[in-house]
């Protein structure tokens, strides 16, 4: 666009402010705005109904994590606002720098990290070290948690070793493969949970029925010089004890075939002259993966890491409809939000209380979504 | 920028074109007809909706006697010889076969026949044109000339329709807009969520439903928050003089006897549809009325009771009276251990639903109803520690005996809804601890061998050392409120009026559900209850129990500790635990929301 006139650069801005305003309308009012309302709310005790909202301040916080906790918070945050401050201050300095260098970028980041260590710290007193405040809460809290480290350590393992082996180059049946790997990742939440339930029913179920069939085919096998038949006590897999792993296998099952694509378009990126010059060099299968494929696919990694971190912490539809009742052992912070806010079953409707959850579980994807970016490479690779 | 404004102009002008005819949609559709706009808790596709709206559109059958019912062809050719021939006509036109000779059609051809004689000769004329066209419209065309020939089939019209045209259903909105041409419905199916669902409307004024249904203890928040007409207290800002003099339920009931609406429920129903004013709903929504009053703010039209039901061929199969259910808890262990002797696993449960009924009802019979309220809410005997009632530790011991003994199915614990039901409908269990809703539930999955399986239902055993009412029964009404919000509540309260006295029977008879009205029979699997629903007084009926009271030491109480007491699993509780931790929940709610709750 050719510009022109005394101040070129404000015109520029008028016409790119006309350009975005309907976008920034739209998200200001249907993104923004919820947000802040939401804020809002969480200080209110709300059916949802009653156009007379009650105020009552951070009570609702205070009731999630417990006036001790609460109290402690004081000297948490104390050192949780030096550290930030000093990061701050780091990245100030940093930021003044025309051409900083690569040394100084890297202070600059590693500088948040005591901010990040003290919530973590924070946050795992809380989970493990206290019983105050709402023990509902922090069981759910618990399970997203133990949804995103092992969760995601499963499923991150599963699409690594996956998408490594569909990009072999001499691996004949991948397409295959990856579509029948991918393929879960087509259905619903709602489609997964049923079919799980299914596979996992005590009385009848797939898992069962295959322990005892390898208990059957073992027995025959030993009736050959003894005779004797095994049986095996149904494992009930969907009970509270196992209900939450029984969850995370099938949130891996559904999950793992998204990840992989990422990292075998990523695995698939990387020019084949990168490889053919290492082993020109000498370098072997190992070295080339660590020194190589690690390294260019490390944004993908963590995109893949970032998404997983969100979608556990967000995780709702599989775990509703996999059978949740009342049941702490097995509810996850999204559905426990829904049930107290939406679930007419019980006639209650804390719609307040239910916001301040979803402030504190929007707070939490914020705190682990930039936590990963700390991991993010300062060199910029470009191929 | 021409390009910009050009693209803005576009956008602008389609969304004001959809949203004008967003606006006029209603219009265009219902014309200039009066609106009910009806919320209901049921899914599309779920049994009630089809019985209230009539076949989907698109999915109606193209013949009224649909494909196999050869037996109706050859009564209708019986009952008006000189028709005969066109009858067999257009058999052979839809089926490209001859009509079977009557011997090898259905057996009860002479009834059918005598029936298909009774109606009028115009309307036969028009069902034989019918017959043998394919025609999806003709359903509605030929219900409303039926209606109109035999205005004799008044109450049954819809039940005698459907059984001379067997392919054929009719919705009640149907007949009631045809009844009421100055009506229109706008249906929302909702389902379960139909109060979340309508919550902005609420909010915001708009849109409300004028009819919304669901159960006394969902629609509870709708008269806490006075959201709902009172429909048995005067209503003097209405037009309609028997309203504002004595309440809306006292209006004539439909069928044009003359009877108020409000006679023609029976004793339960009208219990169960009542809500009790609380302290609370006065003092933090300003409700209208004094705390205690009674108020039916709930149309009636459903009744479910907690009741266990039975396999009455396991009774047999173990040597036992079928007819006669256990009284007693102890008689109920004793059957029990029988059928765990004959091999047959006794209580079909899920390890989630319902779990915490075997706790209430067992506490009901042993305390009694007012007391379990008291201690409950914070006013009575404790549950642990030094001003506990012992009785309550008696119950959980006898739970957990009852677990350790095996008498809940196999791997109970891990069971998910509708797991313990299908068990229970395949004959693997003899008890199933319930609502009245079961058998609508069952009869839409399969239709079961009765051999193996054969319903019947009794209410919760006596405790004979308890002290409890061992005739009280927990009942919860299913129904309709009318919104306060609404602005057709004449024509909800006719709608209403019209479902209670022409759908009732439908309602027992197609649906197995328990009517609120008087005089329908009860479906055959509860007819055991037919007594006890007669002879209830108001002190043997519990509206919807603590679940319904105590909605919130229900849930952060009750169904936590129970969680944690009558499944198997690794943090389980002892009987002293569990009434230890219900002791602390109960004090820690007290301490958060205050008693009562």
């Amino acid at each position: 666009m050719i510009v022109r006139g005394k101040h070129p650069g404000a015109r520029q801005a008028a016409v790119a402010l006309v350009l975005l305003a309907p976008t920034l309308v739209l998200f200001g009012v249907f993104m923004v705005w919820p947000a802040i309302d939401a804020l809002r709310i969480s200080l209110y005790n709300w059916t949802g109904f009653s156009p007379r909202p009650e105020w009552v301040g951070i009570r609702h916080f205070r009731d999630m994590f417990g006036a001790t906790v609460w109290g402690m918070g004081v000297p948490f945050l104390l050192a949780l606002a030096v550290a930030l401050a000093a990061a701050g201050l780091l990245n100030w300095r940093s930021g003044r720098q025309t051409e900083p260098t690569l040394w100084q970028r890297r202070q600059a980041k590693w500088a948040w990290w005591p901010a990040l260590l003290i919530l973590c710290a924070w946050l795992a007193w809380w989970l493990y070290g206290t019983q105050d405040g709402d023990d509902f809460f922090r069981w759910c809290v618990r399970n997203n948690f133990k949804l995103m480290f092992v969760g995601g350590l499963f499923n991150f393992a599963f699409a690594f070793i996956f998408a490594a082996g569909l990009s072999m180059a001499n691996f004949k049946a991948a397409k295959f493969y990856r579509t029948m790997i991918f393929f879960p990742s087509f259905i619903s939440a709602v489609g997964v949970a049923i079919l799980w339930q299914r596979v996992y029913d005590a009385r009848g179920g797939l898992c069962n029925e295959m322990i005892q069939g390898v208990a059957d085919l073992v027995s025959r096998a030993i009736s050959v010089v003894h005779p004797i038949h095994l049986t095996i006590e149904p494992i009930e897999w969907l009970s509270s004890d196992n209900m939450f792993n029984s969850v995370i296998a099938a949130a891996i099952w559904s999950g793992v075939g998204g990840e992989m694509i990422l990292l075998i378009a990523a695995i698939q990126r990387i020019p084949p002259t990168f490889y053919e010059a290492a082993r020109v060099d000498g370098a072997n299968e190992r070295q080339v993966f660590v020194h190589i494929t690690l390294p260019m696919i490390k944004e993908v990694i963590l995109i893949t890491l970032t998404l997983w971190v969100i979608g556990s912490l967000k995780v709702f539809g599989l775990v509703q409809a996999m059978g949740i009742d009342q049941d702490q052992t097995s509810s996850v912070v999204s559905t426990r939000q829904y049930e107290l806010a939406f679930s007419n079953r019980d006639n209650i409707y804390q719609m307040g209380y239910a916001t301040a959850m979803a402030v504190v579980l929007l707070v939490l994807i914020v705190i682990f979504a930039l936590g990963l970016r700390l991991f993010k490479s300062e060199e910029e690779l470009e191929f | 920028m021409r390009f910009f404004y050009q693209l803005s102009a576009i956008v602008i002008v389609t969304l004001l074109a959809v949203l004008g005819w967003d606006l006029s949609s209603r219009r265009v559709s219902h014309g200039n007809k009066e609106l009910i706009i009806y919320a209901g808790m049921f899914g599309p596709g779920e049994p009630v909706q089809l019985l209230y709206s009539g076949p989907p559109a698109g999915l109606e059958p193209e013949h009224p006697f649909g494909a196999q019912a050869a037996g109706h062809y050859a009564a209708l050719a019986a009952a008006w010889p000189e028709m005969a021939t066109k009858v067999k006509q257009r058999f052979q036109a839809v089926f490209q076969a001859e009509l079977p000779s009557p011997d090898s059609a259905a057996s009860d051809i002479g009834a059918l026949a005598e029936q298909y004689r009774q109606l009028d000769r115009r309307y036969i004329d028009r069902l034989v044109a019918a017959i043998g066209r394919k025609d999806r419209l003709q359903r509605l065309e030929l219900f409303n000339a039926f209606a109109e020939l035999h205005p004799q089939y008044d109450l049954h019209l819809i039940h005698i329709f459907e059984q001379l045209h067997p392919a054929y259903t009719v919705g009640l909105f149907e007949d009631f807009k045809r009844r009421h041409p100055q009506y229109a419905i706008e249906e929302r199916w909702d389902g379960r969520w139909v109060l979340s669902t309508n919550r902005p409307r609420f909010l915001t004024g708009s849109d409300v439903p004028d009819l919304i249904a669901g159960s006394l203890a969902e629609l509870r928040i709708l008269f806490r928050e006075n959201l709902a007409l009172p429909l048995d207290r005067p209503l003097p800002e209405e037009s309609d003089p028997v309203w504002r003099s004595k309440g809306i339920l006292y209006s004539a009931s439909a069928d044009g006897g003359g009877v108020p609406v409000i006679d023609t429920f029976n004793n339960v129903a009208l219990e169960a549809c009542r809500y009790t004013i609380n302290p609370r709903d006065v003092r933090e929504n300003h409700h209208p009325y004094a705390a205690g009053t009674r108020i039916a703010y709930l149309w009636p039209g459903l009744i479910h009771i907690n009741v266990i039901f039975y396999n009455r061929a396991h009774f047999r199969q173990i040597g036992l009276n079928p007819d006669s259910p256990p009284r007693t808890v102890d008689e109920f262990e004793d059957t029990c251990r029988k059928l765990l002797k004959a091999g047959i696993e006794p209580i079909a449960q899920d390890g989630e639903s319902y779990l915490e009924n075997w706790w209430l009802d067992l506490s009901n019979r042993m305390v009694g109803y007012d007391e379990l309220l008291k201690s409950c809410s914070g006013y009575g005997p404790r549950f642990a520690g030094s001003n506990a009632d012992k009785r309550y530790l008696d119950v959980a011991e006898r739970l957990r005996r009852w677990r350790n003994e095996g008498f809940w199915m196999k791997q109970f614990s891990a069971s998910k809804w509708p797991g313990a039901q299908r068990d229970f409908g395949a004959g693997k269990c003899t008890f199933l601890f319930t609502g009245t809703w079961l058998p609508a539930e069952i009869a839409q999955t399969r239709s079961y061998d009765p051999k193996v399986f054969d319903l019947s239902c009794f209410i919760f055993p006596g405790c004979p050392e308890g002290t409890g009412n061992p005739r009280a029964i927990t009942a919860s009404a299913q129904g309709h409120a009318i919104t306060r919000q609404g602005r057709n509540h004449k024509g909800a309260a006719a709608l209403l009026n019209y479902l209670s006295t022409y759908g009732a029977e439908l309602e027992g008879t197609e649906l197995h559900y328990i009517s609120a009205r008087k005089g329908v029979p009860l479906p055959p699997e509860m007819a055991a209850l037919g007594p006890i629903l007669a002879e209830a007084k108001p002190g043997d009926i519990i509206t919807d129990g603590i679940l319904g009271d105590l909605p919130m030491f229900t849930k952060f109480v009750l169904l936590e500790s129970v969680a944690q007491f009558m499944p198997i699993r690794s943090d389980n509780l002892t009987p002293e635990e569990f009434c230890q931790t219900m002791e602390r929940k109960a004090q820690e709610l007290y301490a958060k929301y205050g008693k009562g709750m």
